[in-house]
C-alpha cells in the first residue's frame, strides 16, 4: 500500500491546525488576554515546545468521537430494549453503579467546566486545543453516563436525585471537594492535578479493573460507556504526562512547584480512590481483581516505572506513597466498615459479604483480614440476625482536607485511629493523615474554608442538628438506604429471579 | 502566606470557628480499640458541661452495641488531649479541664480493649 | 521489577488485528486477558506498526484508529504515520 502523495502527514496537519490557527495579539497585550497562566510561578519560555504526541486535530477528533458515540448508543439502546438489567450478576452490584452516578459522574461535569477554563486560559495554542478536546470529552462522559443510568433509574433506588445529594451528602463531599480544590487552583495546578495525578497515575485503578468488573458482572451499559470514556481518558493521560515534561523542560524553577503538586495530588487522589477500591472489592459480586492487587499492578509496578522515567527531571515519587502501599491491606475494609455503619444516611445499600466472598477476601488480604475484619463482619452479621442491624448514630470527625470520616488508622498500627491536629487562626483542624496535614499546613488559608458536613450539621445549616433532620434535608427516603437484605431492590431482584425460574420450569 | 492568588488579598474566616456555635463548642472523642465504631465522634456541647456527665450520659451511650460498654469505668481511663498525655478531672467541666473548641480527646480503658483481641 | 510499558485495548473485532500485530512485532509482549479487555505488557518499549496491522486486516489502516479501541496505556508516546511507540527512557 503506497502512501498517497500530497496528503499532509500527521505532524504537518497538527502544526497547521494548532499553531497555524493561532496568533500573537496586538491590540491588547498577551498578558492581559491570558491573565492567569503566570501567577502560580510556572515559567514557560517557549509554548511552541508543547507537543501532543497523538497529534490530534479537530477534524480527526470529530470523526473518532462520532464513531465512538454511534457504537455506544447502539449498545445502550439494545441494552434497554432487551431488559438487560436482568442479566447483572446480583442486585447488590447496582450499588457500585449508584456510587458511580452519585460520585463520579458529577466529576465529569466538573472536569468539563475545568477544562473549558483551561481551553481559554493557556496562552499556548497546543495546550488550549488539547484542553478544549478534553472539555468536550468530559461533557460527553457526563451525558453518556446519565443516559446509561436513566435505564437503571426505572428499576432501582438511589438514582433519582443525584444532583441534590451531590451537593449535600457527606460521602459525596469527598469527590466533590477533590474537584473543587483542583478547579479553584491556578491552571497549571489544575491540569497537573487532573490530567497527570488523577488520570495518568490513578484512573487506571478505576477504569481498568472496575469496568472490566462491570463486564464480568453482566453490566454491558456501564462496560460500554466506561471503555468508551476510557478511550478518551488515555488521550487525557497522555496530555498529563506531556504537561509534566513540558513544565520541567521549560525552566528549572518549575521543579519544586511541580513536585509539591504531585505530592499533594497523589495523596488527595489516593484518598479519593479508597472509595473506588471499596466499590471494587465489596460491590462487585463477581470479582475480577482486589484493590490490593490493582494497587500492586497499577501503582507499585506502573506508577514506579513512570517515576523512574521522570527521575531524569529530578522528580521523586510522591511523598507518602509508602504509606499508601502499607494501607493496601486495610483501606477498603476500613472504608466498607464506615459505609456499612453510616449507610442509613446514604442513597446506597450495604451488607455483610457472603461466606464465599469472605473467603475471597481472606485469600486476597491474608492475616490482617482474618484477624481484624472478618471477626468484625461476623459480629455484625450476628447482630443483624438478632434484629439489631449495626448502625452508627453519632456524627464522625471528618478530615478537613480529604473530607473522609477519620476512620483511617495509623501507618504502622492498623488498630488505632489516626487523627492529627493543626491550628490556624486560633481554630483547631483535624486531619486523617500526615499527607492531608501537609496539604492543610501549606495552604491553611484555603482549607480553613472547607465545608465539612458534620460541622455544618452542628452549625444548623443542614436542616437540623440530628442525623434524622439531616436525612430529611437530603431528601433521602428510608426505602433507599441502609441494609440491602430486605430492601426494595433486594425484594424486586428476588421476584425477578423467581419469575425467571418459573418461566424456565414452565417451558421445560 | 503560601497560597498563590489573583487579586489583592486572600483572607477568609475558618468555617469551623467557635463563634459559629453560639455559646457551645465542638469536641471530638474516640474510645480507642473499639473500632467497630469506625471514627472519633463529634459533639456540640456547652463548655460548662461536667466531663463525667458527658462520658456517662452522652459518650458511653454512643457505643450501645459494644460488649465493653456495660462495664466501662471512666475513672480507669488513660487519656490524651490533642494526642498528648493528659489527666482530666472527671468531676470538672470541659473548660476547667482545658478542653476547648475542636479539642480532640482519646481514651483507652485497660482491661476493656475491644473484641477479638484486636480492638474491634 | 521489569519496567513495563503497557497498552490496554477493548476485546472486540476492531482491536484483534492490532493485538495480533503487537504480538508479532514485540516478542517480549505478554498478553493478559480480562473481561472485556486485553492488557499487553512489554518491557521498556512496545511498537505498533501500521504495515503489520494492514497485513492482518488486508486493507488500509490509519494508526489514529486505535483511539476507537484504546482503553489505557503507560509510557511515553512517539507517534507518526507509520509507528506508534510506547517507551520508558530508562
Amino acid at each position: 500500500m503506497a502512501d498517497k502523495p500530497r496528503r499532509l502527514n500527521l505532524n504537518q496537519k497538527y502544526q497547521l491546525m494548532t499553531r497555524g490557527l493561532d496568533w500573537e495579539t496586538t491590540y491588547q497585550s498577551m498578558d492581559d488576554v491570558f491573565p492567569y497562566d503566570k501567577y502560580e510561578g510556572i515559567k514557560i519560555k517557549d509554548w511552541d515546545k508543547w507537543q501532543d504526541p497523538f497529534r490530534l486535530t479537530m477534524d480527526a477528533y470529530w470523526k473518532y468521537q462520532a464513531e465512538k458515540e454511534r457504537k455506544l448508543y447502539a449498545i445502550l439502546d439494545s441494552f434497554a430494549q432487551n431488559n438487560s438489567q436482568l442479566n447483572i450478576s446480583d442486585a447488590r452490584y447496582m450499588n457500585a453503579v449508584k456510587i458511580w452516578m452519585q460520585g463520579v459522574t458529577p466529576l465529569e461535569y466538573a472536569a468539563f467546566r475545568g477544562y473549558a477554563m483551561l481551553g481559554r486560559g493557556f496562552r499556548g495554542a497546543g495546550a488550549r486545543v488539547a484542553c478544549q478536546f478534553q472539555s468536550i470529552d468530559e461533557m460527553r462522559h457526563y451525558q453518556t453516563q446519565m443516559h446509561a443510568f436513566s435505564h437503571y433509574n426505572k428499576f432501582f433506588n438511589g438514582f433519582r436525585q443525584y444532583s441534590r445529594i451531590r451537593d449535600r451528602a457527606w460521602y459525596l463531599s469527598i469527590p466533590k471537594s477533590y474537584f473543587e480544590d483542583a478547579v479553584t487552583a491556578g491552571p497549571f495546578e489544575l491540569i497537573t492535578a487532573i490530567s497527570f495525578s488523577f488520570e495518568y497515575v490513578l484512573t487506571n485503578l478505576l477504569f481498568m479493573p472496575f469496568v472490566s468488573g462491570a463486564a464480568y458482572n453482566g453490566d454491558m451499559a456501564t462496560t460500554t460507556f466506561g471503555f468508551s470514556a476510557q478511550s478518551d481518558e488515555s488521550r487525557h493521560m497522555t496530555l498529563g504526562l506531556e504537561v509534566i515534561k513540558f513544565m520541567l523542560e521549560q525552566h528549572e524553577d518549575n521543579l519544586p512547584i511541580v513536585q509539591r503538586w504531585l505530592d499533594k495530588w497523589f495523596w488527595r487522589g489516593y484518598r479519593l480512590l479508597g472509595l473506588v477500591g471499596t466499590m471494587m472489592d465489596y460491590m462487585l459480586p463477581k470479582k475480577v481483581m482486589s484493590w490490593r492487587q490493582a494497587w500492586e499492578i497499577y501503582w507499585e509496578e506502573s506508577g514506579m516505572a513512570l517515576f523512574n522515567d521522570l527521575s531524569r527531571y529530578g522528580l521523586r515519587p510522591p511523598k507518602y506513597h509508602e504509606v499508601a502501599t502499607k494501607e493496601k491491606y486495610r483501606i477498603t475494609h476500613e472504608f466498607w466498615s464506615t459505609i456499612y455503619q453510616f449507610s442509613h444516611a446514604t442513597a446506597l445499600y450495604t451488607w455483610i459479604p457472603t461466606n464465599e466472598e469472605l473467603d475471597w477476601f481472606s485469600a486476597e488480604y491474608g492475616e490482617l483480614f482474618d484477624t481484624v475484619y472478618r471477626p468484625r463482619y461476623e459480629y455484625w452479621a450476628e447482630l443483624h440476625k438478632n434484629g439489631e442491624r449495626f448502625f452508627q448514630k453519632r456524627l464522625p470527625v471528618v478530615c478537613n482536607v480529604c473530607q473522609i470520616p477519620i476512620f483511617h488508622t495509623m501507618p504502622d498500627d492498623p488498630l488505632m485511629n489516626c487523627c492529627l491536629v493543626t491550628e490556624y487562626k486560633g481554630t483547631k483542624h483535624q486531619m486523617c493523615s500526615q499527607g492531608c496535614k501537609d496539604i492543610f499546613d501549606h495552604e491553611p488559608e484555603k482549607y480553613c474554608q472547607a465545608y465539612i458536613p458534620p460541622q455544618q450539621i452542628y452549625q444548623g445549616n443542614c436542616g437540623g442538628a440530628t442525623l434524622e433532620a439531616y436525612k430529611e434535608w437530603l431528601h433521602i427516603k428510608e426505602e433507599e438506604t441502609g441494609e440491602y437484605y430486605g430492601s426494595e431492590d433486594h425484594r424486586m431482584w428476588e421476584e425477578w429471579k423467581a419469575q425467571a425460574a418459573g418461566t424456565a420450569v414452565a417451558s421445560a | 502566606m503560601a497560597v498563590k492568588f489573583v487579586g489583592d488579598s486572600y483572607d477568609f474566616p475558618c468555617a469551623n470557628r467557635q463563634e459559629n456555635y453560639g455559646d457551645d463548642i465542638n469536641i471530638y472523642v474516640v474510645w480507642d480499640h473499639h473500632l467497630i465504631y469506625c471514627a472519633p465522634n463529634a459533639y456540640r456541647l456547652p463548655p460548662g458541661m461536667k466531663f463525667r456527665d458527658f462520658l456517662e450520659q452522652v459518650f458511653a451511650p454512643d457505643y450501645p452495641q459494644h460488649p465493653d460498654t456495660a462495664g466501662v469505668d471512666w475513672d480507669q481511663g488513660v487519656w490524651q488531649l490533642e494526642n498528648e498525655p493528659w489527666q482530666p478531672d472527671l468531676d470538672k467541666s470541659f473548660t476547667e479541664n482545658g478542653i476547648a473548641h475542636n479539642s480532640f480527646i482519646r481514651v483507652t480503658t485497660p482491661g476493656l480493649e475491644g473484641m477479638h483481641g484486636v480492638g474491634n | 521489577m521489569a519496567e513495563n510499558v503497557f497498552i490496554a485495548l477493548q476485546n472486540n473485532p476492531d482491536a484483534r488485528p492490532i493485538i495480533e500485530a503487537i504480538v508479532d512485532d514485540n516478542p517480549a509482549a505478554v498478553v493478559n486477558d480480562s473481561p472485556g479487555m486485553v492488557k499487553i505488557d512489554c518491557p521498556k518499549r512496545l511498537v505498533i506498526r501500521r504495515r503489520t496491522v494492514e497485513e492482518k486486516i488486508g486493507g488500509e489502516f490509519n494508526l489514529q484508529d486505535i483511539h476507537l479501541t484504546l482503553i489505557s496505556l503507560a509510557g511515553n508516546i512517539e507517534e507518526d504515520d507509520d509507528e506508534f511507540v510506547l517507551h520508558w527512557n530508562i
